[in-house]
């Protein structure tokens, strides 16, 4: 037992602390039986290990020495009393003392109900969907989710449709629980988003999944409906959407529409003449042909779909966690062996580290484990270790935040309400908002150009060069317009083939992630989160076959691209 | 007893060497296991404590089940998680229930019998899986204490009245009013509660589910009989009365029964549902006991040596499938006969058992049970009729969701299990279905016939 063999490392199941030796024969002994046991059974045992992320994380540098300083971050309970035999009085202490002090509580809580400011939107949805709050001090009611079955990470529109779909499904047969660093969602792409649906893909599976989406945003004051509250109101408008092509573009338009005829679409093909006949305000000189929906395409408020879906779930029990996922601890699946070597590469997720507001962290130990982080899903990747080892390993998550630029425009010789959401052979697109003449308008920069992801400031310029003068060309209107305000949010970018990555990771028994839709995310939200419902609990996709957007795809190199209409 | 407690005691010197308390404990049941040549008319071994056959057979019931009850709980050593103080307090429950099982005396049994709660409560809050949770723990505690003070103050009474609390020198009161109906309710309710009967049965599915697998596998093995166990030696006080009541214990068992076998098709955990058909399978014993007839007797006893046999590796299974994957709930776990095939064989023989087919223990129990309880009356055959068959169908149903179907995950196949819980589970099925060829053991009443006849 020399120095050069430092004992096993210390996050291991349950707790996460390394019992002290008190005396060095002890520690040789116990050493001793450990290594006569473990060798016995190194064929079949599972080795505890924790993914150290040195490079990235500071949080995690100095995992392996627990020292009291760790010790006393840890501040809750479970960590309080880590003897068991003073946790079992002391938690039968703390719940006595509490029941006493809840009473206080209560009648100090409702002499200061009479003063409340005034709440925005974002502190309504924090303060009733966010149950854990570490400045509360009534320990009992407090409770941290330790262990649950479904760890979603990601409260967005995608995070929360899982949360509701499997909470809808399983009802109390799964504690799920969801984690959000942002309850403001200042950065989430859901929020900042545009807003459309539409189901003019090239993609079988995308056109049923924007299908579906279409459905459940119909049926949604329905489902979404909780006792006591107000069910959220959409505010769809049907005005669909129009794209258009040119000469380059008009075989992939035209092939585009037979597939999503055949598969049930309600899109009409519009020549030249009948474009400036429905559209007198469009300029369709050098555009040969354009289809537009008819019937379930438009666009919605996607803060209205979140809040929806959030509520619901929390009414059906999910619970609303605020912290960011800081570390993963996994263990090595020793009996499975898949490529070839004497090590085995797969890995089981055992618990998510997260750190609160405060600094605090605390472990949730699940059974199953759905990144639904959006553009930081690429970051949550690489805390597990996609992306830094050997092997399939080494091929990390491909999605990253982009950037994109929204403006809002008045423009009183604009369109009208006649306009559905125009999509132009160069990308740009434009599309009413609200009755008072205002429009939405972008464009994806080149690739060359992309902007920095460090901030959401917006650039101005980039909409005088390029925004405005194309889409005053698409419709002369816009010419006189002026710019009311502008805001930039982040695409879940795949960079691989810009659609989304759903399904388990082939290396990892209980990982599934669902997220890169790289723009076209708020409309396959729904969907999305069915099948990663019936994934779970099905077993397989049983109404939209989305074998195809697995990550296997990444690792194959067979691209899945949506073809551009050019 | 000696010989017993003081290996026991001093195992607890070892507690830190798993391996040692153990091989020591496997040892320490074999040598219960020869106690079994004596006769067991009364086998005194000490100051008011002495065995006798219902005493023996329960005895070698908790050694063994807290032999496999360490064995199971590697998990606990492995993330050391202060596995010494663990096995200090399993060691600490299992002389606790010794001294129980073996006392000849109502005072010491009841002390005993409320000393038995406390490494329990440890055990479950200290280990448990979310211990914030506290509920378990307090309606555990608060069930069995709030209905047991009743039992002093009417053991007390008892000493008043007959000058003796010695189990053998207690006569039956022969006294007849409507003030004994209440002695009676007050003795007997603190054993239906550990039973647990179904109206006082909501500290069990409660318990186990928070418990981990070492306290479900004790409380569902062995503490669980203790109720039946007090029954049986309380009883006898109170023949008279427990006459004119049976049909009181008798409804509520078969009714009850048949509800709480219609709510374990409603669990999605699967260890609420092995605790839901543990009240089941009581509800019959306390038909059994109460009914005062030889067949009941036995069935209860056989019965419960089963349940507690069969319970106990069902939950073994489940934390075989929980530490897999990580999680309890039926919905996940599903497909597991291609997750992990050779754990099936478990699955299936302990689940076969547990709806009392032949040729288990369960079935020579329930069909001496339903004997006696039919004699009582031929309307009961409604109830049994129900009972037995919501038992298969509950069952049934937990086999096959959890075996059938789809995983979630069905690129992979798992250890699909290690030696040590083979041997674990082969250690609960082989008393279930191999004792069956010598049930004499455990048939009591042809215990005592035997017994009578070589005289």
């Amino acid at each position: 037992m020399g120095d050069s063999h430092k004992p096993n490392l210390t996050f291991d199941c349950g707790t996460d602390r390394v019992l002290k030796a008190e005396d060095p024969f002890h520690v040789a002994h116990q050493e001793l039986m450990d290594e006569f046991f473990r060798g016995q059974r190194r064929s079949l045992s599972l080795s505890y290990q924790t993914y150290e992320n040195n490079k990235d994380n500071e949080n995690n540098k100095d995992k392996e020495d627990l020292g009291t300083e760790k010790e006393k971050q840890y501040k809750f309970r479970r960590y309080q009393y880590s003897n068991p035999m003073e946790r079992a009085f002391g938690i039968v202490k703390d719940d006595v003392v509490s029941f006493f002090k809840g009473h206080k509580k209560y009648f100090e809580e409702v002499k200061n109900e009479t003063s409340e400011k005034t709440e925005t939107k974002a502190d309504t949805a924090c303060r009733e969907i966010y149950d854990f709050d570490p400045s509360k001090s009534d320990v009992a009611q407090n409770l941290w989710p330790t262990y649950c079955d479904v760890l979603v990470v990601g409260g967005g529109a995608v995070g929360s449709s899982i949360a509701y779909h499997l909470k809808e499904t399983a009802r109390d047969g799964l504690n799920v629980v969801v984690v959000e660093q942002d309850p403001n969602y200042t950065r989430a792409s859901t929020v900042l988003s545009v807003g459309g649906i539409r189901q003019q893909f090239s993609i079988p599976e995308n056109i049923q999944l924007s299908m579906y989406g279409m459905e459940f945003l119909r049926k949604s004051p329905a489902l979404l409906e909780v006792e006591g509250l107000q069910a959220p109101d959409i505010q769809f408008n049907p005005n669909g959407y129009l794209t258009l092509a040119s000469e380059e573009g008009y075989e992939q338009l035209r092939a585009n529409y037979e597939l999503q005829v055949e598969l049930g679409a309600k899109v009409s093909f519009l020549s030249r003449k009948e474009l400036s006949q429905m559209f007198p305000w469009l300029n369709a000189s050098d555009v040969v042909a354009g289809v537009l929906g008819r019937e379930n395409e438009g666009w919605f408020d996607p803060w209205s779909l979140l809040i929806g879906l959030q509520r619901k779930s929390v009414a059906l029990g999910a619970h609303y966690v605020k912290g960011r996922v800081s570390g993963i601890v996994q263990e090595t699946v020793d009996d499975m062996i898949l490529e070839g070597t004497a090590h085995s590469n797969v890995k089981r997720l055992l618990s998510a580290e997260v750190t609160l507001g405060n600094g605090e962290t605390h472990l949730i130990n699940f059974a199953i484990l759905v990144v639904a982080a959006g553009a930081w899903t690429g970051e949550v990747g690489r805390m597990t270790g996609i992306g830094e080892g050997r092997g399939i390993l080494n091929t990390p998550i491909p999605i990253e935040p982009r950037k994109r630029y929204v403006y809002c425009v008045h423009a009183p010789d604009g369109p009208g309400l006649n306009s559905p959401l125009v999509v132009d052979p160069n990308g740009t697109y434009f599309r009413r908002e609200g009755l008072g003449g205002l429009y939405l308008c972008g464009q994806s920069p080149p690739h060359d150009k992309e902007p920095s992801v460090d901030n959401l400031d917006v650039d101005y310029s980039f909409f005088e060069d390029n925004v405005w003068p194309s889409i005053a060309r698409r419709a002369p209107g816009f010419e006189n317009l002026k710019l009311r305000s502008s805001w930039a949010g982040f695409y879940d970018y795949n960079t691989f083939d810009q659609n989304g990555i759903i399904g388990l990771h082939p290396l990892f028994s209980n990982m599934f992630i669902a997220s890169g839709f790289s723009g076209h995310g708020i409309q396959q939200a729904p969907g999305v989160g069915r099948a990663i419902m019936e994934c779970i609990i099905h077993g397989r996709y049983e109404t939209i076959d989305l074998e195809r957007f697995g990550f296997d795809r990444i690792l194959a190199r067979d691209p899945l691209y949506e073809s551009n209409i050019v | 007893m000696l010989k017993l407690i003081l290996p026991l005691v001093m195992l607890m010197k070892y507690m830190k060497v798993c391996s040692v308390v153990q091989i020591g404990l496997l040892i320490v049941s074999f040598m219960v296991g020869l106690m079994s040549y004596h006769d067991f008319y009364f086998y005194g071994i000490g100051f008011s404590l002495g065995i006798d056959s219902v005493s023996y057979i329960m005895i070698l019931l908790s050694v063994w089940i807290m032999s496999l009850v360490l064995m199971a709980s590697q998990k606990v050593k492995y993330s050391k998680n202060f596995y010494g103080s663990f096995i200090g307090v399993n060691l600490l429950l299992l002389i606790c229930l010794l001294i129980t099982f073996s006392s000849m005396e109502y005072m010491l049994f009841y002390i005993s019998f409320e000393m038995s709660l406390i490494p329990t409560l440890i055990l479950i809050l200290g280990w448990g899986y979310q211990p914030e949770r506290i509920q378990a723990g307090i309606y555990m505690l608060f069930y069995t204490l709030l209905f047991s003070l009743p039992l002093l103050g009417s053991l007390l009474l008892a000493l008043n009245k007959s000058g003796s609390l010695v189990i053998l020198l207690s006569q039956p009161f022969i006294y007849d009013s409507y003030l004994m109906m209440i002695w009676y309710f007050a003795t007997v309710m603190a054993f239906v509660v550990k039973l647990p009967m179904y109206m006082l049965h909501l500290w069990l599915p409660k318990a186990h589910v928070e418990a981990p697998v070492a306290g479900s596998m004790i409380l569902a093995g062995v503490l669980l009989k203790l109720g039946g166990y007090g029954l049986i030696r309380v009883l006898i006080l109170f023949q008279f009365m427990g006459k004119e009541s049976y049909w009181v214990w008798l409804s509520l068992g078969l009714v009850g029964g048949s509800l709480v076998s219609l709510m374990c098709l409603r669990q999605v955990d699967m260890k609420a549902l092995i605790a839901y058909s543990s009240v089941a399978h009581m509800s019959l014993v306390l038909c059994g006991i109460m009914g005062f007839s030889w067949w009941g007797l036995s069935g209860a006893v056989v019965v419960m040596v089963g349940h507690g046999l069969c319970s106990s590796g069902l939950f073994c299974l489940a934390n075989i499938v929980y530490e897999r994957l990580g999680s309890r709930s039926l919905l996940m776990s599903k497909g597991l006969l291609s997750f992990m095939p050779s754990m099936g064989l478990w699955w299936f023989l302990l689940s076969v058992s547990n709806m009392a087919s032949p040729p288990s223990l369960n079935l020579l129990g329930e069909i001496n049970l339903i004997i006696s309880v039919v004699s009582w009356s031929k309307l009961t055959m409604f109830g049994l009729v129900s009972l037995s068959f919501l038992s298969a169908s509950y069952t049934l149903y937990m086999y096959s969701l959890t075996q059938h179907g789809l995983f979630f995950n069905s690129l992979y196949s798992c250890c699909s299990g290690k030696v040590q819980e083979y041997m674990i589970l082969f250690l609960h099925w082989m008393p279930l279905n191999v004792l069956l060829l010598n049930s004499n053991l455990l048939l009591i009443s042809s215990l005592i016939k035997m017994k009578c006849v070589k005289r």
